[in-house]
């Protein structure tokens, strides 16, 4: 009996073991031993476990047995893993490491400024552009408020960091534009071709980009478009220079969107009147057309095409030279077409193709004599394919080819039918490129890339490399970035047919700090850029002897004053620049280039107006010019620029949205430069006329009517 | 006697070994236990006192979620749940939940079982939740992602009662500032008051939040009969 008993309970014993419950406990911190409540501990592959309590301890009970593997994860942490048998699972003491960023979350912000965003905003707001005080509405306009960008007011166009304009080059969605600016007259500035509201980012590099992009000296702007809209939506817009209208149509995956706009400036000429004579007053038709569509759940297809037309007659009296009167006839027509595909495949690989074609076609009478014409023709077919996997933690891989093939052809023809200039040109240039993107340590990345490219025209090779060393901690960024750029000589060189032999190339060196705090960012630069291969005219023909210089820092801050409602932007740029190139007889300082550039943005929000105000003071040294009533080269300076623009916009209702402007409020004649007569007066001097803005002043104000939209201010027709 | 215990105790080993597998049996993936589980923690909200009764609870999914990664549901909560802690949630947790949600919610996108009319409903519901960390800021610059994520929402049915609830509501609080007509907002809150008593979730566990939101919303409303 006692031996049964006995059995029995010893049986008992064993079941009740074998199905024994074991007590997993422990304690979990921080690494500065601090407890830390909520964290998730369980045994893995099954859903037995517990949460911290507040003191950072847990228990609970496994019915798992042997060699086990506890986990424990916490929102910021780093998920900790131990292995061990399930009996040595009690009274742990588990210390959790701090979240790191990885590759994809770090964006380096070192010479780049992306409009709107911030590290806490994720998201471009097209109105940053439009509400930026000088814009008028116009992307290169808003982008002039950035360090880095130099005045070059009778042109609008971007010029940064002792480049020339042609040194920075657009880019949509990694597809290259060749034509991103309107045609105005002499002495307008330009404008973007592309509205701000087709864009959901607009992020400026001013040195130092992606191995990615080549064929700039100086910099690149690359923008990308909004994802496939989801609601269907019409508006209108009229103002007294334009009228225009355009909408989307939405579907569960895709959508269409379409814009026209008509521009002429004859009304407008007759209430404020510009420096010119107009037989035919500047008129443009601008039409686009965008597809988006979601394709499957992991690849977007695009299709952008833009078309516009413009028109002009100018009458020119050229009373410096006492050239006979001429009407100065422009006819431009431009086409551009955008095709991209992305998409991820199921390892996650992004891959990206991509096509863009550019077409211009210029006919000019009138153009020195009376009875000239000339026409120019210029297209490009730019193709690129890419692709990206980031392999680790720790690595990053990119690379890509692309191709561009131009054609340029102009003919110059006299009064008298000859023809004194036929120029043709094609030139094919392909590129590929690898980029390396590593993690070193915690804080610590590191980024080894090189492009190498073949020109047919100058059958010449030419390998890039980019170095760069970045430093990120929260709102703390130091960099230091190495590269070398190359771009071949401009059209006007090349057409020459003399032997260049190799591309232009410029070396950057940049060290950049800045620092984020609550919607605050102090960013300063420092940068020195080496040019060589420069298109030189001597003797009358073209080298490539050319080179210059160009140093200076870059200072940017920007905040927020919540209780005044007002944001604030204030940037400042030294340059130091050199060159000999072109027809320059000694290396000068260049045209373009101002030793110093300054620009203050406020932007006041009225709620009790519906309304915003937008302020900017803009300011730059004097522009070098070339008197030569003087002796040397580019040996004067012009006087200082100054100029305050203002905007004010207001939401008069759900559907309107009234926006007027003013540039230039202090009424300053700020002078560009001068152009001399091509010989002296009776006296043995050169008579001269400023550089001037043709209007002094612009007076703007347009109302955008939203005639069917889901939300509320939804203007843009994209 | 002896022959008999020997046989006792082969017997009590043998049963000891088919519990063992019992036990590892449990732990095997079948649909039933997961929805099992799932109910009994989600069933926890309506006890939970405090943010650390339903931090335990999203644990408790999380846990759920790694055995069984293919089903929707589980990523649909925590995200959800995340979401919910975030507009309360001090401001250096409220990134790390926001964060989490949003990689929940794309994981969701690419999970085929999934019902997209409730994830793009959790998508508008996130920009609503970035737009709750700083209203005068965010506000202008999320409130499209909003109205689109939720019209996306609808456009894969629109018999879910949720974005055209949360839609009616977003576009309410807005019409304090644009000024819109309200005239119809609570013939609209009626309407909507019908699609839920008229709507079936797919599963009992399927998402059916929301008529709290609707009671609350109703407060100012005439009471009709």
């Amino acid at each position: 009996m006692k031996k049964t008993i006995c059995l029995m309970g010893f049986l008992l014993l064993n079941l009740f073991l074998l199905n024994a419950q074991i007590k997993i406990s422990g304690k979990v911190t921080d690494e500065n031993k601090q407890a830390l409540p909520g964290a998730n501990v369980y045994i893995k592959g099954t859903v037995e476990g517990a949460s911290t309590d507040t003191e950072g301890f847990f228990q609970f009970e496994s019915t798992s047995n042997g060699e086990q593997v506890l986990v424990v994860s916490c929102l910021g942490y780093q998920t900790h893993e131990k292995k061990d048998l399930i009996t040595n699972l009690k009274g742990l003491i588990i210390i959790m490491k701090q979240e790191e960023l990885g590759l994809d979350e770090i964006v380096v912000t070192a010479s780049t400024f992306s409009i709107g965003r911030s590290r806490t905003v994720e998201k471009m707001n097209a109105l940053d552009v439009v509400l930026t005080g000088s814009s008028n509405g116009d992307i290169y306009g808003a982008l002039q408020t950035l360090p880095g960008t130099q005045k070059v007011g009778e042109d609008g166009k971007l010029y940064v960091r002792g480049g020339e304009t042609r040194e920075s080059q657009t880019f949509i969605d990694g597809m290259h534009v060749l034509f991103p600016y309107t045609s105005t007259a002499q002495n307008t500035p330009v404008r973007s071709r592309f509205s701000p509201f087709l864009f959901k980012g607009i992020n400026l590099s001013l040195g130092g980009y992606d191995s990615e992009y080549g064929q700039a000296l100086s910099s690149i702007l690359p923008m990308e478009t909004k994802d496939a809209a989801s609601s269907t939506k019409i508006g209108v817009n009229a103002s007294p220079l334009s009228i225009g209208g355009g909408g989307t149509y939405a579907w569960k995956k895709a959508s269409v969107s379409a814009n026209v706009n008509y521009t002429n400036k004859s009304l407008y000429s007759k209430v404020f009147p510009d420096d010119y004579q107009w037989k035919k007053d500047y008129r443009s038709l601008a039409g686009e057309v965008q597809i988006r569509s979601q394709l499957g759940r992991n690849s977007v297809y695009k299709l952008y095409l833009g078309i516009d037309r413009t028109a002009f007659i100018r009458t020119i009296t050229d009373d410096l030279n006492n050239t006979p009167t001429r009407n100065f006839d422009l006819a431009r027509d431009n086409y551009y077409i955008n095709s991209t595909f992305a998409t991820r495949t199921k390892n996650n690989y992004h891959l990206f193709l991509g096509t863009a074609y550019s077409y211009a076609s210029n006919k000019y009478k009138n153009t020195n004599l009376v009875g000239d014409a000339f026409t120019d023709h210029e297209s490009e077919l730019h193709a690129k394919a890419k692709i990206e996997k980031s392999i680790s933690k720790f690595y990053k891989l990119r690379g890509g080819l692309e191709a561009y093939l131009k054609n340029h052809s102009q003919t110059y023809e006299d009064n008298l039918s000859a023809i004194l200039m036929d120029n043709d040109l094609q030139r094919n240039l392909y590129a590929g490129y690898l980029d390396n993107q590593f993690k070193l340590k915690k804080y610590l990345y590191a980024n080894a890339s090189a492009r190498v490219e073949y020109s047919e025209l100058l059958n010449s090779w030419n390998l890039a490399p980019r170095l760069s060393l970045n430093y990120i901690n929260n709102g703390f960024q130091a960099s230091a970035i190495v590269g070398k750029y190359f771009q071949e000589q401009e059209d006007g060189v090349l057409f020459s047919k003399n032997d260049i032999g190799q591309q232009e190339s410029c070396m950057h060196y940049i060290l950049s700090g800045s620092y984020e705090l609550n919607g605050t960012v102090l960013k300063v630069e420092l940068y020195k850029k080496k040019y060589e291969g420069l298109g030189l005219l001597q003797n009358n023909a073209y080298s490539s002897l050319g080179y210059g210089k160009s140093k200076g820092i870059d200072a940017y801050l920007s905040g927020e004053s919540s209780p005044l409602r007002l944001k604030y932007t204030l940037a400042y740029s030294y340059n130091d620049s050199k060159r000999l190139f072109k027809d320059y007889a000694v290396e000068s300082v260049p045209l373009f280039s101002t030793k110093h550039n300054a620009s203050l943005s406020l932007r006041y929000s009225i709620p009790a107006l519906k309304a915003y105000a937008g302020l900017t003071y803009s300011y730059a040294s004097g522009r070098p010019y070339n008197n030569p009533n003087k002796a040397g080269f580019i040996n004067s300076k012009a006087p200082e620029y100054h100029s305050l623009d203002c905007n004010m916009t207001f939401l008069l209702s759900k559907n309107v949205i009234l926006y007027s402007s003013v540039t230039n409020v202090l009424g300053r004649k700020n002078v560009y430069g001068y152009t001399y007569s091509n010989a002296t007066n009776t006296e043995g001097i050169y008579n001269r006329k400023p550089i001037v803005n043709s209007r002094k002043q612009f007076y703007y104000v347009g109302i955008f009517i939203s005639l069917k939209s889901d939300s509320a201010y939804d203007v843009s027709s994209f | 006697m002896k022959k008999l215990c020997v046989v006792l105790v082969f017997m009590v080993m043998l049963l000891n070994q088919a519990l063992c597998t019992n036990q590892i049996a449990t732990n095997e993936n079948t649909k039933s236990e997961f929805y099992q589980i799932l109910g009994s923690s989600l069933s926890k909200l309506s006890t939970a006192q405090n943010e650390a009764d339903l931090l335990s609870v999203v644990n408790e999914i999380k846990r759920l979620e790694t055995m069984f990664p293919d089903e929707w549901l589980t990523t649909y909560y925590i995200a959800f749940l995340d979401l919910k802690a975030s507009f309360s949630a001090p401001i250096e947790k409220q990134e790390v939940l926001l964060k989490e949600a949003l990689l929940k919610i794309e994981n969701l996108k690419q999970n085929k079982s999934a019902n997209l009319s409730e994830v793009y409903t959790l998508e508008g519901y996130y920009y609503l939740a970035i737009i709750a960390q700083n209203p005068a800021q965010n506000g202008q610059i999320y409130y499209k992602e909003v109205i689109s994520a939720y019209s996306k929402a609808i456009a894969y049915n629109g018999e879910n009662p949720r974005p055209v609830l949360l839609l009616t509501l977003f576009k309410n609080r807005m019409a304090q500032f644009t000024g819109a007509d309200q005239s119809s907002f609570c013939e609209d809150l009626k309407k909507i008051e019908l699609m839920f008593s008229t709507f079936t979730p797919k599963t009992k566990l399927d998402p059916n939040w929301g008529e709290q939101q609707l009671k609350t919303a109703q407060q100012n409303c005439p009471s009709q009969e």
